[in-house]
């Protein structure tokens, strides 16, 4: 490599260094990625009616950048049970997940998905506060560059569901009623 | 000069590298693992545009336009936004005609492309094909356009031969609130749209539109004015209302009124055997549509549309209304834990009437003709999450054609979370139109070569019926994102046509001053074609995206007359699109496109039709929040270019350079 070229390549990686500066903080991380260890932390902190025998199922419905943010997290474990991630967009077994994670649908099967789950022991969570407003428990929204967590509390009750107060502290609170049919 | 080529490579390959260095760049999720939920609520997060990550998971060529997309190439026209999509051959003819279609056969009445705009049919029977001039929406409340390149008539029905164009507009809760869209430029010459959100009961919302512009002429051969611009006023409205938890209801329509200029050329029989003349055609029309959807559960339900559509154009050539009315149902239902099943019914009923001039007569003026159509298919998924099947068929009875049957089969296998391959076979039908049956009108006059050798002119007599066009269609794809920060989108095809359309000449009869030549329509041509699409996505930085399309279309024809009859789309198209946003309120946008040459086949005679560049330009800024200014430049490389030749009508136009400024206010 000659000199010219070393003083180029310093250059270049002083650029390298700027331009990763532009338009992100070093802090800052994916959301979905976020979405999903949020997702993963919920469930540590939910209690379920019955007693768990085998692994904790995580349900997820969603597209490929959704399924591929919970594919990272099927090695950990919660309270010494093994975490299962299992793809749910087909809308089929719904009411033997522990947990369901829902992105993506049409309102009108939202709805009917949620409808179907009431009083189930399943944790439903969504993305934004229209979720909650359709029946689902739990929703993770961006405001002002941050995830801020939503509960839906009466319908996690109906559900024989205990969140921690851990997470109840941390979360804005809402009462929606399940939708009329 | 030597050591400047040196620097020049070694700069070049220092570019490279510090593309690689930066793409590679990523978050890791591990980090993230360790922290706690307050930890978690405290991160910064971004949203990382997702285009280079997201795979379809559906078993045909797909490509979807973003609203994002449509903003930033400037589009102010849906043909202009179907440019970017791989494979789909947009020919601007002038100010207001385009030809549209996918995997060859283009033309303005182009016959293989179904185009639905939130799920109603803008077919024309006339001749099977779209005027792609009535069609309109307000550009910012579009959602998406999914394009679909290859057969769809299972879903779709016949003339879903070679492609599927669905245009989706926002449902009226995610537009609420007041737009005002206006600009001005020199193609673009005045454009302005006002659209109104409002929110009626707690469970239904609404909003109304008008929109209406002012487009400029081209220029002709001779570089003169070529007499084609061209004025429209659009409004509409769209309610939705969910009626119950599982009961919604969709209502929605548009009137227009389009005030369209035109240089005509048509044949004569007297010396100089053609008449030009400047014309003026009143186009209007408008469409009404109703959908209802019922939920029964998660993995059931069902939807009810009826539409009403019509228009009325005023063209010399042949005067024409048509009604049309459509009721389709359609119903989705799980079966067992493997089958996924939809299967529908359709009814259409159209009305037309046209009115003879000195140049065409259509027998009958009038006439009624009705479409049953029934459908099933079944997605079975043979391997959970990993293999799926698709099965199903469409049954037709048309007034032309009688009854058809439109099967496909279809196969994706996701071996990977980052791969998806997938293959189809499929049978679509292109069934014949109403111009296609019982019409007359001169084609061309070729003058008298010398006193022995009198005037020729060749004049379609259509009596017989045509049969249905017919393709099987064999497509094979692959995606990926294995790469990261980069996804992949290729497909290859083998068309094979049969029965296509084809002009047979007759016997010549001596008139006294000329020779008349009766051509006669028939489906005595074949053929076949084949390809292949890539697009592309590379996310180089968090503020810089490339997208880059090739594709390749290779024709082939049993008759050596056919590209005389049909012509031949463009070998190759190149496009290639960097979306920059260096700041929050910037973007910076650049589309390149090259489009090999073509062959236009037309009433004057065979268009060779040059390959061109373009280049088009967007630069925008928005100072406050609700406000954004732009600036967008379009087909900057050259002064003006020809795109394609119209069928009949109107001579060779070049399309000119533009640009224009937009304001866009939401309050």
């Amino acid at each position: 490599m000659t000199f010219q070229m070393k003083k180029l390549v310093v250059i270049f990686c002083l650029l390298l260094f700027f331009n990763s500066n532009i338009n992100v903080s070093a802090k800052s991380m994916d959301k979905q990625a976020v979405l999903a260890v949020l997702a993963l932390n919920i469930a540590r902190f939910t209690g379920w009616p019955e007693d768990i025998t085998s692994s904790i199922k995580l349900c997820v419905i969603g597209d490929n950048i959704v399924q591929e943010s919970f594919s990272g997290m099927k090695n950990q474990t919660i309270n010494g049970k093994v975490v299962k991630i299992l793809n749910r967009s087909r809308l089929r077994n719904l009411s033997q997940c522990q947990l369901l994670y829902i992105s993506g649908l049409e309102r009108n099967v939202l709805l009917q998905v949620l409808f179907d789950l009431k009083n189930q022991p399943v944790l439903t969570v969504g993305e934004n506060l229209g979720f909650i407003q359709a029946g689902g428990m739990v929703s993770l929204e961006k405001k002002d560059g941050r995830m801020q967590l939503n509960i839906n509390l009466p319908i996690v009750k109906q559900s024989d569901l205990v969140v921690s107060s851990r997470i109840l502290k941390l979360a804005k609170i809402f009462d929606y009623p399940y939708p009329k049919k | 000069m030597n050591s400047k080529i040196t620097i020049f490579k070694q700069l070049l390959t220092l570019f490279f590298f510090y593309l690689i260095c930066i793409s590679t760049a990523s978050s890791d999720q591990n980090d993230l693992l360790g922290l706690s939920v307050e930890d978690l609520l405290n991160v910064e997060v971004i949203s990382v545009a997702k285009k280079a990550k997201s795979l379809n998971d559906s078993p045909a060529a797909i490509f979807v336009i973003s609203q994002d997309d449509i903003k930033r190439i400037g589009a102010t026209s849906i043909p202009e936004a179907l440019r970017l999509a791989p494979g789909i051959d947009v020919s601007r003819i002038d100010s207001n005609k385009w030809a549209v279609s996918a995997r060859g056969f283009n033309g303005r009445f182009a016959n293989k492309l179904l185009v639905l705009i939130d799920g109603r049919n803008t077919y024309t029977r006339a001749f099977a094909g779209v005027y792609w001039e009535n069609q309109d929406v307000m550009m910012e409340d579009v959602d998406r356009i999914e394009v679909i390149r290859g057969p769809g008539a299972t879903l779709w029905g016949a003339n879903a031969v070679n492609g599927v164009i669905n245009i989706i507009t926002k449902h009226s809760s995610d537009t609420q609130g007041e737009l005002l869209a206006t600009g001005f430029g020199t193609e673009e010459q005045g454009f302005g749209a006002l659209r109104y959100g409002t929110k009626l009961t707690t469970d239904t919302t609404a909003r109304i539109y008008v929109k209406g512009f002012n487009r400029d002429e081209s220029t002709n051969q001779l570089g003169g004015r070529a007499g084609d611009d061209w004025n429209k006023v659009q409004g509409g409205f769209r309610l939705d209302s969910q009626l119950s938890l599982q009961d919604s209801l969709t209502v929605q329509g548009d009137i227009y009124s389009s005030d369209i200029n035109q240089n005509t050329t048509l044949p004569i029989i007297s010396p100089p055997h053609q008449k030009t003349f400047d014309e003026n055609i009143d186009s209007f029309g408008g469409n009404l549509l109703m959908r209802h959807q019922h939920t029964f559960s998660s993995t059931s339900d069902y939807s009810l549309q009826v539409f009403y559509d019509f228009y009325e154009r005023g063209e010399s050539f042949l005067p024409e209304s048509r009604h049309s009315l459509d009721v389709d149902f359609q119903h989705r239902f799980g079966l067992l834990e493997w089958n996924d099943v939809v299967w529908g019914l359709g009814y259409r009923y159209n009305h037309d009437d046209f009115v003879s001039s000195d140049f065409a007569t259509i027998s009958p003026l009038s006439r009624n003709d009705q479409l049953f159509s029934a459908f099933l298919q079944d997605e079975i998924t043979l391997i959970d999450d990993a293999l799926w099947l698709t099965v199903g068929s469409k049954f037709e009875h048309n007034d032309y054609s009688g009854f058809e049957v439109q099967p496909t089969a279809r196969l994706i296998w996701k071996p990977h979370q980052q791969h998806r391959l997938w293959g189809g076979v499929s049978r679509a039908v292109r069934t014949p139109s109403r111009l296609e049956h019982t019409t007359s009108f001169l084609q061309r006059v070729i003058p008298a070569q010398s006193a022995t050798k009198p005037a020729v002119a060749v004049r379609l007599n259509q009596k017989n019926l045509l049969n249905t066009e017919e393709v099987i269609s064999y497509e094979l794809g692959y995606r990926t994102t294995f790469i990261d920060n980069v996804s992949i989108d290729f497909t290859a095809f083998y068309n094979d046509y049969d029965d296509l359309r084809s002009g047979d000449l007759g016997s010549p009869t001596f008139m006294g001053s000329y020779v008349e030549v009766p051509i006669t329509l028939g489906n005595n041509n074949s053929g076949h074609t084949h390809g292949f699409e890539i697009a592309t996505v590379w996310q180089m930085l968090d503020w810089w995206r490339w997208d880059a399309n090739y594709n390749l279309l290779k024709t082939v024809f049993s008759r050596q007359d056919a590209v005389e009859q049909l012509g031949s789309s463009p070998q190759q198209r190149v496009s290639l699109r960097s979306v920059i946003s260096p700041w929050e309120n910037i973007d910076v946008d650049l589309l390149f496109r090259y489009v090999d040459k073509n062959i236009a086949a037309s009433s004057f005679g065979t268009a060779f039709i040059k390959d061109y560049v373009s280049l088009d330009i967007r630069l925008a800024w928005r100072p406050i929040k609700g406000v954004e200014l732009s600036l967008v430049g379009q087909n900057l490389l050259a002064e003006q270019h020809l795109e394609y030749r119209q069928e009949t009508f109107v001579q060779d136009t070049l399309i000119d350079r533009g640009v224009y400024g937009k304001l866009v206010w939401e309050f």
